[in-house]
This record gives structure tokens, sequence and C-alpha cells, in this order.
């Protein structure tokens, strides 16, 4: 067996180094007791800790490092890839999804790699870590892990390295774990195949999962189902560190993730990562997690990395034409808010929408719950109001009941001139004036028609522009109107990208010559530039057809681009109102605040040294908890 | 007593079969009574009809309540039903009850054997298209469920009879007892269910090998095989309870022509002759006992997918909260700190 406390003092060495941090940073390993469904605040948190303290001499004395040595052993180089590229075979021909793509990674950094849907940066990592199926004609110049060479490496030799050098924490959309199975029986398995013995094996898992803020105790009896999107993601880390990687590759790890707990699941990755001093790579196309969390950054567009180098120097001085379109387009909170070619009169008309005590309640007795509570709303002709929260605060069903499409509890008010009491009855004459556009434009088009015939669609339904020529023109028109070019019209939705399908829900959404249109997310499934676009079109469209918008997203960044007015949900509450600048520069709840903190790209530098965190909680025990946890991990690794 | 769930789910559910049950009697009753054929002919036997005397015709009416108006008799042989009373046969004379209780233990042999052949033998093809790494393999494997479906069983039983008895002789043709005598049976019966669970279990693999969680377990170091058997075959299975019943109709509608094939004692047997000769009784309580075994295969399956499927589970009340408990700060401490 190696030495022990030469390894660790080395990979500490190695963290700090690199972070510049006189402090390993371990500053909070999260967890949330809002994710916990049901919450007794009272109960067993020491036993987590105690248990952690205990097994970290017993897993020590199982020597598992003389099977799995750490990481620090193994060399600088955590991965080693170079002149990587990739063809996937297809009917026209192969396809070559990455072009000569170099990756090195050393012990204890932190790259990232960005890129938009399709720039190949999910194949380069599903390559690093072994991962690409057999159909795939893979070459590199060089592939390393750890100094071994995994170049054209067999099933088996992978098998010592997946899990146990190289972790991978893939996007949690639901289904990456086994629903049928608990998830301390699949934990325990992945143990098994690391060499783990039955009673090590269970200790082990005890202590991943506490260093992932879950509960030892409870959690691994339960299904995954019985988790949330931020717990579930946690079981993935869990099973991804189990096995003490030097690498830990993580593809998009909290993209499905509310921000305030996509913000709890990197920095406990980061802090996972940092204090056992192994390497990370992550996957995202979010360039705000690029500039908190990474020490390089590879910016990768269609399957070649155009720029890499140290984050400072990537995001601040931008060197290559598309890394600066895609900083420019990325929405930031501090950007100014996109303007508008005219700016109106703040006092014109009666509000579009005015409605108060807007309540709906679902489930009866002891299980009700308010879905909406007490909501006022009051948007302005011509104007755009932003209604932001973090998923399950009530901002559908807000928009739901407006548009009558929910029978409303109480409330009283009007809808574009319509009595909210009587909305549901009318709901028909006011879906013509009032039109929802929703996230997933491919969802949302009908795959067998046309561009034009779903455009036509509601033509048909309220049977305006009757006749074929007439309704054929108001379709080129309306296509114009969200430019795009009059040959789309006979083409399928799969033909389309996403950025074209979204265009068309909005020209179908215009065909009835609305006066109020309710966007639903209508940007977050976009890569970033598309965003962009897409945002410039709708307030174009504002500007030309006088529309008023009641916009819902659950990023802030892009509500902040494009709201005059907004609302802050929560529980079915509003929790903040007024215009948008003043709201997110001048949060007044905590909760604003604490979802403005949660942006990515808004981390101060200090903060990532984790300074700032002890210095302004010194009192607050679960930080010293967290600590504990996080080294007894990598202690007991060893 | 405290009322569980489950406990509410299994009343429903019996009470959903004892309907089932009813309506099957009831519809096996009006359709044997509106078909052609005088009973008091069978009873007498056949052609001898014109021998008996009007006093035996009248007897036999009044025994089998036949000289009763339409209503009368359905009233009368249903409150005997529900004793467990359905009469007894026109040909031998003997109770319902018993003839099918003594044909059971045959079919029973036969249809645990077949079943047990195809679930093996099924289970063993998804597995080995799924594992395989050669597409012509695959692509064999893949089609022989079409094949075992399409063919028919009467077929396959003359077909395995003539090679394996008589051109082979390695099992007598008829009168064999025991294990020789259930082989090839049970392997025509199992051909086309071994057939079906192989197609639906192919077809589950391959969609549970597509799942997010397998990219987890390989990355996180588990072997093809192993990630096979202990995840991808887990969640598979769940499909085939979905086939329970279908399965079940199977064996019991094989079991008729197989049981004929091979000129076995079962309930098959006894539902095909009490078929042909018009035997009204037994055909009820034939109808009656399969509509049972319905009912019982859906209420365990509707019992089974609770276990297998923790989803399916209804869900914990709010009493159960004990379990759950913070081991972290909220969101807000989180970030505000």
């Amino acid at each position: 067996m190696t030495s022990t406390p030469i390894l660790f003092a080395a990979s500490q060495q190695a963290e700090q180094a690199l972070t510049g941090c006189s402090l390993v940073s371990v500053t909070d390993v999260p967890g949330t007791t809002a994710e916990v469904p049901t919450t007794t605040r009272d109960t067993a948190r020491p036993t987590t800790h105690t248990s952690g303290a205990a097994f970290r001499t017993d897993t020590h004395a199982e020597g598992q490092a003389a099977a799995h040595p750490g990481p620090a052993a193994d060399g600088p180089v955590a991965l080693g890839l170079t002149d990587l590229t990739v063809r996937f075979p297809s009917r026209g021909g192969p396809v070559t999804a990455v072009t000569g793509v170099d990756l090195e990674v050393q012990a204890g950094e932190t790259v990232v790699l960005v890129g938009e849907s399709g720039s190949g940066k999910s194949t380069t990592a599903a390559v690093a870590a072994g991962l690409l199926g057999t159909s795939a004609d893979v070459s590199t110049g060089t592939h390393t892990v750890f100094g071994t060479d995994m170049r054209g490496a067999g099933s088996r030799a992978w098998h010592g390295v997946r899990g146990t050098r190289i972790g991978y924490v893939p996007q949690d959309t639901g289904s990456g774990l086994n629903p049928v199975r608990t998830v301390g029986s699949q934990i325990l398995e992945v143990l098994a195949v690391h060499g783990f013995a039955k009673d090590a094996a269970r200790a082990r898992m005890r202590e991943v999962l506490a260093a992932v803020g879950l509960d030892p105790d409870h959690h691994p009896g339960r299904h995954p189902h019985e988790f949330s999107g931020g717990q579930r993601q946690r079981v993935l880390i869990a099973l991804a560190i189990a096995g003490d990687p030097g690498l830990v590759i993580a593809d998009e790890p909290t993209s499905a993730l509310d921000v305030t707990v996509q913000k709890q699941v990197l920095d406990l990755l980061e802090d996972l990562v940092a204090a056992r001093g192994a390497a990370l790579v992550l996957i995202t196309h979010d360039l705000g997690i690029a500039r908190d969390r990474a020490d390089r950054i590879l910016v990768m567009e269609a399957g070649r990395v155009v720029e890499a180098g140290a984050a400072d120097d990537v995001l601040s001085r931008p060197q290559h034409p598309y890394t600066q379109k895609l900083l420019a387009a990325a929405p930031g909170l501090t950007d100014a808010p996109r303007l508008r070619a005219v700016q109106e009169d703040t006092a014109s008309g009666a509000p579009a929408v005015q409605v108060s005590g807007l309540t709906r309640t679902f489930g009866t007795g002891t299980q009700a719950v308010a879905a909406v509570a007490d909501v006022d709303v009051i948007i302005r002709p011509g104007r755009t109001l932003g209604i932001v929260g973090e998923s399950g605060s009530g901002k559908s069903t807000t928009a739901r009941l407006l548009l009558g499409l929910e029978p409303a509890d109480t409330g009283t008010g009007t809808v574009l001139g319509e009595e909210l009491a009587t909305l549901p009855r009318r709901v028909r004459v006011l879906s013509r004036r009032a039109r929802f556009v929703h996230q997933d434009a491919t969802a949302a088009l009908d795959p067998r028609f046309t561009v034009a015939q779903s455009i036509a669609e509601p033509l048909r339904g309220f049977r305006l522009f009757g006749g074929k020529a007439a309704r054929t023109a108001r379709v080129e028109e309306l296509l114009s109107l969200v430019a795009l070019p009059a040959d789309v019209a006979h083409r399928l939705p799969r033909e389309l990208s996403g950025g074209q399908r979204q265009r068309v829900t909005l020209a179908r959404a215009l065909a009835s010559d609305p006066d109020l249109l309710v966007l639903d997310e209508p940007v977050s499934a976009l890569d970033v530039s598309v965003q962009a676009q897409i945002l410039d079109l709708l307030l174009d469209l504002q500007d030309r057809l006088g529309l008023t918008y009641l916009f819902i997203s659950h990023d802030l960044a892009v509500v902040r681009n494009i709201a005059d007015e907004v609302l802050v949900m929560a529980d079915g509450r509003i929790v903040e109102s007024g215009p948008a600048a003043s709201v997110f520069d001048d949060p007044q709840t905590e909760l604003t605040r604490s979802l403005v903190a949660a942006v990515p790209g808004s981390r101060t530098p200090t903060d990532r040294c984790g300074f700032s965190h002890h210095l302004t909680s010194p009192d607050d025990p679960t930080r010293a908890h967290s600590l504990t946890h996080a080294h007894s991990l990598t202690n007991g690794a060893r | 007593m405290r009322i569980t769930p489950t406990a509410v789910l299994i009343l429903r559910r019996l009470g959903h079969g004892a309907i089932v049950l009813w309506a099957a009697y009831t519809l096996s009753f009006l359709v044997l009574f509106v078909l052609p054929g005088d009973p008091v002919a069978i009873i007498l036997g056949g052609a001898d009809q014109s021998t008996a005397t009007p006093e035996q015709i009248q007897a036999v009416r009044e025994e089998h309540h036949l000289d009763r108006p339409f209503l009368v008799q359905y009233a009368l042989a249903l409150s005997g039903a529900l004793r467990l009373d359905f009469g007894t046969s026109y040909a031998t004379g003997m109770p319902v009850v018993q003839a099918i209780v003594q044909s059971l233990p045959s079919t029973l042999g036969l249809a645990t054997a077949a079943l047990a052949l195809a679930v093996v033998g099924g289970t063993a093809l998804a597995i080995i298209a799924v594992r395989t790494q050669r597409p012509t393999l695959r692509n064999i494997l893949a089609g022989l469920p079409g094949l075992g479906v399409a063919m028919p069983t009467f077929w396959v039983g003359l077909l395995l009879l003539q090679v394996f008895s008589f051109r082979l002789g390695w099992i007598p043709a008829l009168g064999a007892d025991g294990f020789l005598g259930l082989v090839l049976p049970a392997i025509t019966l199992a051909l086309p269910l071994g057939a079906m669970i192989g197609q639906v279990l192919l077809t589950a693999l391959d969609r549970a090998w597509a799942e997010q969680f397998v990219t987890t377990f390989r990355a996180a170091g588990l072997a093809r095989t192993r990630l096979l058997l202990t995840h991808a075959l887990r969640v598979a299975s769940l499909s085939l309870l979905s086939i329970a019943g279908v399965l079940t109709g199977n064996l019991l509608s094989g079991a008729v022509v197989v049981e004929t094939v091979f000129t076995r004692n079962g309930l098959g047997r006894l539902a095909e002759s009490a078929v042909s000769s018009q035997d009204i009784p037994l055909v009820q309580g034939i109808v009656v006992f399969s509509a049972l075994v319905f009912v019982v295969v859906n209420l365990v399956t509707d019992l089974l997918y609770p276990l297998v499927d923790p989803r399916t589970r209804p869900a914990a009340r709010p009493s159960s909260r004990r379990t759950a408990r913070p081991v972290a700060p909220t969101a807000a401490q989180e970030v505000s700190a």
C-alpha cells in the first residue's frame, strides 16, 4: 500500500496551486430541504456526521486503496486526448461529428467544454469516457487516461477505468437511474463491481450519500421516482464518485434543474472534485456556468475546438468570432435590456389585463395545494410582463387562469375586456385574441402538417381569411413577419431547425391577429445564439403589431432582457413585483436575492475560493458539517 | 381493522370478478339456449330417441327443468351455479364440477410444464438476441417469434409426433404416462407461448437498453452482461406481466388442441368432447371455469404490479413523513450564506 498521507497532501497542494486559494474550497456541500418532498427539520442530522467520521477508518482498513490507487499517484495528466475525429455512418455517407479535437486535462483542473447543440461536445466526452457506441468510427492521435493508453481498448480494458478512474455524471432527464430498483441497491451493485466487500460497500455508500447531501439512513431504500430532480442528480454524482475516480466528466449535469438547485449541484460537484484533487470536465451550453467554474475553457463549434485557453482570457478577450458571437448572445443579468425601436407612451389606454385576488387550489381537504394564491396581475397594452419562478411556483397555472383554460376559484377583473368569472365559457372568443406559445415547438407542431398547414390551422378554426388564395397570402405574410423565407411553407417540422420551428409556432399564434401573446418559456429549449434572435424578433413584433406579452420563464437573465415589469412567484404567491430593472438590480426579498445570486455567470472571483461564504456565515453549523463530509470522503477513499 | 388501499383494491377487483363470472355464465346460457339441438335427444342418446317412450322423454324434461319457461330455467340454473352445482353432464351423468376437477390435474401439469418451457425459452432467446454482437444471429433470433406464433398448434403437434414417435420412436405416440408423455405436448403448447414471450421481451429489452440509466451504469463500470441481467431485464420483465392475461388465454385454448392431438385426458379434451356432443351443462361449467381462471390471473397480476414496479404503488401517506428529513440547508439559506 502506498503512503497515504503523502498522496493526500499532494492532491491538496495541487488543488491550492490551481485555484490560488489557501483554503480547500469545501465551502458548501449543500443539500436542500427545499428538494426533500416531505420535511421534518428536527431529526437526526448529526447521525450523518458521526457515521461519516466512523466509516472513514473502516473503509481505510478494508484497504481499497490497494486496488484503486488515488489520482495523484497516476501522474499529472488525467486525460490526454489528441486529434480526435469521430464519424457516424449515415445513409448519405459518413457524417463527421468531431474533427481534430485536442482535450488535455491536468489533475485537479476544471475544464469546461462549451458549445451549442450539435457542436460535438457530448461526443467528445463520450469518447473520453469510452462510452461511444460501436457504430461510430473513432480515430485519435493519443488517448491516455492517467498515463494508460486507451486507444482501441476493448470493453475489458475499459472496465478497469470506468467508475474507478473516470467518473461520468450524465444529465438526469428522469431516467438516469433504474426506476424499478432502490437507489441503495444500485449504488451497492456499483461498489460491488469496484471490489468492495459487503460491509465495506455499505459503509462507502453511506459515505458518498452523505457527501452529496443525501440521507444515508433513509434515502437508500427509496426508488428514483421518490426523489426530486436535484436529488436524483445528487445520486448520479454519488455513483460517479463512488469508485473514487481521479477524473470526473459531467455532461450537462444541471441543465434540467432550477437555477438555485443548479447552483447547489455545481457547488457540490466542484467541492467534491476539489477536495480529492481530481480533475473535472464539465460540458455545458451555458457560458455563465463556464465563467463561474472553469480554469480552462474549450469552445466548440461544428465538431471543432475554435478557441481554448484560460477561462479569463477566453471570456474577457475572445479571439474567435464564434466565441464573440456566443458571448454577445448570452443574456446576462448585468446587460442593458434590449432596446425597442420605439419607446411607447407608458400610460396609453386601459390595461390589457387587470386581475386581482386570483386563486386556484387543486385537491381537497388536507391534500389541497394552492397552485395560485391571491395573485394580482396588471399588464399594460403593448408591454411585457415577465413572470419568473422555479418549477412548481405557479407561473404556468397563472397564465392558464388568465386565458380561461382553467377556472379560477376566486379573483376579479378583466382580460382583454372579458370578465374573469365568465372566461372559461368565453374561451373560444378569447383564444382568438390571446394566443399561447409553448416552450417545445417540436411538440407543439403536428409532425405531418406542412408549415403552411400549421399556420393556416387557426385561420380555418376561426373562419378567417376565407378562400384558398386569401389564406395562402396570409400564410406568406405571416412567414415574412417572423422572418422565414416563403419556401419554408411546404416543409415539414422535422426539416426545420429548433429556432425555425419556434418561428413557425409564433407565426401560427399571430395568424388570428391577437392582442395578447402568452409566451411560456419560448426560448428555453434553444441555443443562446438562436435564443437572442428569437428575443429580438419578439421585440420587433411587439413594436410593429402593438402586441402585449405575458412572458413566463425560469431564466432570470432572459426576463431581465425583455420584460418591462416582473412578477417573482414562489409557492403560488407573488413574492416581489415591479419594473424589471429595479426587481433584479435591487431585490427586496430573500427569495429574489437567492434567485439572482444563483444565475450562472454572476459569481465574483472571491466566491470561487469559498472565503465569502465562510466570512458571511461563520455561525452556520451546516458548513462545518459539510466540511467534515468532504474531508472524510477524501481520506476514507485512500 | 384499518382499511388499506390494497384491501380496497382487492375488494374492488373481487367485485369486478364476480360480475365477469356472472356475465360469462349468463351469456353462455343464452347462447346454448338458442342453439339448435334438442337436449332431450342428447340426453337419451342421439339416434335412440325414437325408441324412447313419451314417459321417458317427459321424465327427462322434468328432471332437467326443460318444461319450464326460459326465465325460470335460467333462475334455477343460476341459483344452482351459486351453490357450485352446474348440473350433471348430459353424456355421462357425472356432476359437471366433478368432471372438471377430475380432468384438472392433467391439464395443470401440462400448462405448468409448457409455461416453464416458454418462459425459459422466450427469455433466453430475447437475451441472446440483445447480447449478441453478430447482426445475422440477432436477425435470425428476432425473426423466430413470428414464425413460432404463425405455426398452427395442431400442425406442430402432428409434426412432432411424426418425427419423434413414428420415425425415431423415442417417445410412444399414445399412452405414455408421466414425464415421457408430457414432453411432446408441453413442447407443442410452449412454442406459441414462448414465441410471444420472446417477442415482447426482446422489444422491451431493446427499449430498456436505450434508456439513459444504461449509460449511467456502463460509465460506473458495470459489464454489459451484468447490466443486461440486473438492470435491463428487470425493467423489461414488467411488460411480460401485462401480457399475462393473453398468455393464459393461449394456454387454455392451446390445451384444447394439444390434448386432442395427443389424446390426453384433460380439461381441453373435456371441452372439445362437450362441445362436439352438445353437452350443455358441461360446456357451461367449462366456460365459467375459464372465466374464473382469467379473473384470478388478472387479480394476481394487479397485485403483483406494485411489487415489481414501485412507480405504481399508491403514494406514500403524509404520516410516513418520519422517513424524510432535511440533510442540508434550504435554497435560500444556501445562497444567502
